[in-house]
């Protein structure tokens, strides 16, 4: 059972980058200011997130969602809005950047996670 | 209640109500099995603090005496339906966690699940459920904190601001707030990152 969460989580996170590109690319183009890009990307991204977190709370938790969730949204947003304004880019090449990064992200929160878990000295 | 600010503040839990159970089918998918085990520590006549729909009821054994208390009359009719067949061992009552109706001592074991996010004077609560607790008695928390992570606590706090106004508050210092109500804190065990965790405190008095 443990895997098949650990699985999800991945595939939500891939979604999550995944959708902020998609998202981003249908609002922000070419020859957009490149810092307007990127907020707008970043604000897109965390509509992404919210949204993400509504549709999965149902098999995940917010306190799961949220710390990868942010972090993908945020990053993949910037640097969507960033790429999409300044240059034509190949949306597919974007799309699995932001797949990787996604991975990347998740993969760095459960290292993290695996570092914290477990008993807290107590004073 | 304790004063002006506070007044109605369980609204938002009535309204939660319908919703509940669905909204929190992924914790109890996820960290069902951490809280049967943490809950079975629980001893004696318990009290379970803001049982909510009755998610936490399945949590404990059959033969276990547990008041469930919740401030949201909308939250305990449908924990109604997931009391146990024997309804002489589990108990609801409609109860503020900060101003409970129950005299001192009454209770050998407190518990507490994702409550403490929720209670607008979680010090004044946790005081409260001390008052109540026998002495050498032991409260057992499944709560969500605010995270100690540089760029997690700042944003919690951020994000507490919208999230009081329909649900609960994301940025607690439980741990802070569990010493400040006069517990002896036994144990902390981080369960997501440091953002859910399990505490046993013992009422030294």
């Amino acid at each position: 059972m443990k895997i098949l969460f650990k699985i999800l989580d991945y595939l939500i996170s891939v979604f999550m980058g995944a959708g902020t590109v998609f998202t981003v690319s249908l609002v922000v183009g070419e020859g957009w200011n490149m810092f307007i890009a990127m907020f707008i990307g970043m604000l897109l991204g965390m509509i992404v997130m919210l949204l993400s977190v509504m549709l999965f709370v149902y098999v995940s938790t917010a306190f799961e969602l949220f710390p990868a969730g942010m972090l993908i949204t945020m990053f993949t947003g910037m640097a969507a809005g960033m790429l999409l304004s300044a240059d034509r880019i190949d949306f597919t090449v974007l799309l699995w950047a932001a797949i990787f990064l996604s991975i990347l992200i998740q993969l760095c929160i459960d290292i993290y996670n695996m570092k914290l878990k477990g008993e807290v000295p107590v004073d | 209640m304790t004063d002006k600010a506070n007044t109605n503040w369980w609204d938002k839990w009535d309204n939660a109500a319908k919703s509940f159970d669905l909204m929190n089918s992924g914790v109890e998918l996820r960290f069902g099995e951490r809280k049967r085990e943490w809950f079975a520590r629980a001893e004696g006549r318990t009290l379970l603090v803001a049982v909510g729909t009755g998610l936490d009821l399945q949590y404990f054994p059959q033969e276990q005496t547990v008041v469930g208390i919740d401030i949201s009359s909308k939250m305990l009719e449908k924990a109604q339906g997931k009391l146990s067949v024997d309804r002489n061992r589990q108990l609801l009552v409609r109860a503020d966690a900060q101003n409970l109706g129950f005299a001192d001592n009454t209770f050998d074991s407190v518990v507490t699940s994702c409550t403490f996010c929720s209670v607008p004077e979680p010090v004044a609560g946790l005081k409260e459920l001390r008052r109540v607790l026998k002495s050498g008695g032991k409260i057992l928390m499944f709560e969500h904190v605010r995270s100690n992570i540089f760029w997690m606590g700042p944003m919690m706090d951020i994000m507490s601001r919208v999230s009081r106004k329909f649900g609960p508050e994301l940025n607690r210092r439980t741990k802070e707030n569990v010493i400040k109500a006069g517990f002896k804190l036994t144990r902390e065990i981080n369960i997501y990152l440091d953002m859910v965790k399990l505490y046993e405190a013992v009422n030294p008095s």
